[in-house]
């Protein structure tokens, strides 16, 4: 490699481009403060969790009372149903959380 | 105080909650991870797009910046692997000109690029993007062939021979094209 090669090579330390975009600055921190506000603000995933988690409550609740006035007997239909709730609910929140997921 | 205490001054504030201390770092990065991702990607504003992308990354991953290497440094490694990761999803045809054709240089693109840094811009867009890649971060921000090889996730062997292949090749279409203005001229 001679002095020429060298020279050429050398031209790339000025080959650096330039955004020539006057309001990218603003757009990026625009951005960004966006970015911010969605960390900050509770999301919709969240919200709709504490919906399910309430009514997850007012389901075990409701069931709660139940087995109070069920007779033994009947005990085991009880546990039944209340896997089958439980169960149901975990389905629900997995699907929401998938579809959360698809959406981000 | 030197570049990277200004930068580590900057990032500190912006983790502490002052925002605003974000945008010096914009301003002054913008333009050269703007080349890397014109080097890695062919369009221009999905570059430009790239670019933003990046920041926006750097901002919500800044809490894990270690300080182990510069700011730069692992502001660039994060648009590397941005950029890659965008070439991968649009799928983009790559035209591989590792053989230089002589052909693909006509006398008037030959012309436009009358000026020795314009020549070496061209000559860049020419050759493979990964040698581009190479090129640039070995003379532009003058790193090492290790410190090439983490930001690219080359091997260091990779990373030698692409840069040493991109060395030849870029003489011999600079060359190319010096030679065609050379001629031009005369003929006028």
């Amino acid at each position: 490699m001679d002095q020429k090669d060298k020279d050429i090579l050398n031209l790339i330390r000025n080959s650096k481009l330039v955004l020539d975009n006057t309001d990218f600055e603003l757009r990026c921190m625009q951005v960004v403060n966006e970015q911010i506000q969605l960390t900050r603000k509770p999301s919709a995933y969240y919200k709709i969790s504490s919906r399910f988690y309430l009514a997850g409550t007012v389901v075990c609740f409701a069931l709660i009372c139940l087995s109070l006035i069920e007779i033994p007997d009947n005990i085991m239909n009880l546990i039944f149903l209340q896997s089958l709730a439980i169960g149901t609910f975990c389905c629900l929140i997995l699907q929401i959380k998938q579809l959360f997921a698809y959406h981000r | 105080m030197n570049d990277d205490a200004i930068d580590l001054e900057h990032v500190n504030k912006v983790r502490s909650g002052d925002l605003a201390s974000f945008q010096p770092l914009i301003t002054k990065y913008k333009d050269i991870l703007f080349t890397y991702t014109s080097t890695i990607l062919t369009d221009t504003q999905l570059a430009e797009e790239t670019v933003q992308d990046a920041f926006v990354n750097a901002f919500k991953y800044l809490k894990t910046f270690q300080g182990k290497s510069s700011f730069k440094t692992w502001l660039i490694k994060i648009t590397i692997n941005e950029a890659n990761k965008k070439r991968k999803q649009i799928k983009q045809h790559i035209i591989l000109k590792d053989k230089f054709n002589e052909n693909c240089i006509s006398n008037e693109e030959s012309q436009e690029v009358s000026n020795d840094v314009e020549i070496i811009k061209y000559a860049l867009k020419l050759i493979d993007r990964d040698k581009s890649l190479a090129l640039r971060l070995f003379y532009l921000d003058e790193y090492s062939i290790n410190e090439i090889a983490k930001l690219t996730s080359w091997s260091i062997p990779k990373t030698k021979t692409t840069l040493h292949r991109a060395k030849k090749e870029i003489i011999k279409i600079v060359k190319e094209i010096q030679s065609k203005n050379r001629s031009n001229g005369s003929k006028r």
